[in-house]
């Protein structure tokens, strides 16, 4: 559900004083930037207290920077415009779910093809093809952390698949309601990552097998909901 | 003063590894293929872009498994060492080792599943730096000695 008129300014407030608690201004970001949207969980009000501040700024600039909780992904102005980037994951998660603070309105227009779901697939295809081989040498707190990806990752797809946007990973996780989700969760993995049938079947009895025995429960159904932005 | 702390010999071994593991995973392949057959509207997409975020994450996480199943890092009681975490068991928080390591963990965190074309020479340029830093490191403490 998008945020509320008061929540936004609440959030552009908020947005403020983190990044000013990083020795930045955000005021000097700004006049660079042609566009600043924050997205991800603190743009849908599905953050923790610890939860980190996801910023996308198009500007002169290209880059990734984590500093504390601030993780910014600079863009620059042309990259933006161009038809790959506007086709990917980011650009049409940022088109539903960003906020701006600059304008009434994220300036991020996606292409809503088939790329971010190819992307996504080949994706799939390396991490279950990389993962497979090594499943007996991971120790459990390993395989959690892997089946929590594939998990997610699958989920992703097939939205994608679907023409959706990506939304926040806590509202993936908390889309996970059933006591028995796990039963398809790891299913329909042949097409999601572009694997034989036989190799498919085998990854999603071994995921699923795993998260029962691991007893691995996305955090909603741990009765942890994510709180809501205050 | 800055304190000096003793650096067991088969950790740094270890690390100078785990550096060289994660260097033979950059720069990979720079161009894929992703493509859809038996489409009327074929789609092939071909770009330069860089390097999966989970083929160098499964090369670190096994690294670090081996290390801890090999007794040459502690293991932890909750949850897993990152890549910085096992630098800071190593040097300690306050070494610049560990900047330098926490630098290299967000670039190879990349965005959007790949550590793209510029970080992949940025995390390139981190690994030897951490090396010299490392080298520096183990001729202060042989001359303290």
């Amino acid at each position: 559900m998008p945020l509320t008129q008061s929540e936004v300014t609440s959030l552009r407030e908020q947005v403020k004083e983190m990044v000013l608690a990083e020795g930045l201004c955000f005021d000097t970001l700004a006049r660079s930037a042609s566009e600043i949207v924050v997205f991800g969980s603190r743009a849908s009000g599905l953050n923790r207290p610890d939860s980190d501040l996801d910023l996308l700024i198009i500007s002169d600039r290209s880059g990734h920077k984590k500093m504390g909780k601030l993780d910014l992904i600079f863009v620059p102005r042309a990259k933006a415009d161009t038809p790959i980037w506007r086709r990917t994951e980011i650009a049409r998660h940022i088109e539903a779910y960003g906020v701006s603070l600059l304008h009434d309105d994220v300036l991020i227009h996606a292409i809503k093809d088939d790329y971010a779901a190819l992307r996504k697939q080949a994706r799939l295809h390396v991490l279950i093809k990389s993962l497979i081989p090594i499943w007996n040498r991971l120790d459990d707190r390993l395989r959690l952390k892997y089946l929590t990806r594939v998990r997610r990752e699958l989920e992703r797809y097939r939205l994608l698949r679907c023409g959706l946007a990506v939304p926040p990973t806590a509202q993936i996780d908390s889309a996970l309601t059933s006591s028995n989700w796990f039963e398809f969760a790891f299913s329909g993995m042949g097409d999601a990552a572009n694997i034989t049938e036989k190799e498919a079947l085998l990854a999603g009895q071994l995921l699923t097998n795993e998260a029962r025995r691991l007893g691995h429960r996305p955090r909603s159904a741990r009765g942890r909901n994510p709180q809501k932005a205050a | 003063m800055r304190k000096s702390r003793k650096i067991a010999r088969r950790q740094v071994d270890a690390l100078l590894e785990l550096l060289g593991r994660i260097e033979n995973e950059l720069p990979g392949d720079s161009v894929i293929t992703i493509s859809e057959e038996g489409d009327e509207n074929q789609i092939e997409l071909e770009e330069s872009r860089g390097v999966e975020v989970d083929d160098v994450d499964v090369v670190i996480d096994l690294a670090i498994l081996e290390f801890q199943q090999g007794g040459i890092l502690p293991k932890r009681k909750k949850g897993t060492y990152s890549l910085s975490g096992v630098f800071e068991a190593v040097f300690g928080q306050d070494s610049s080792i560990v900047e330098l390591a926490v630098d290299l963990e967000t670039t190879l965190s990349g965005y959007q599943d790949m550590i793209w074309n510029d970080e992949v020479e940025s995390a390139l340029d981190l690994i030897e730096e951490i090396r010299s830093s490392i080298e520096q490191e183990i001729k202060d403490a042989t001359h303290s000695k």
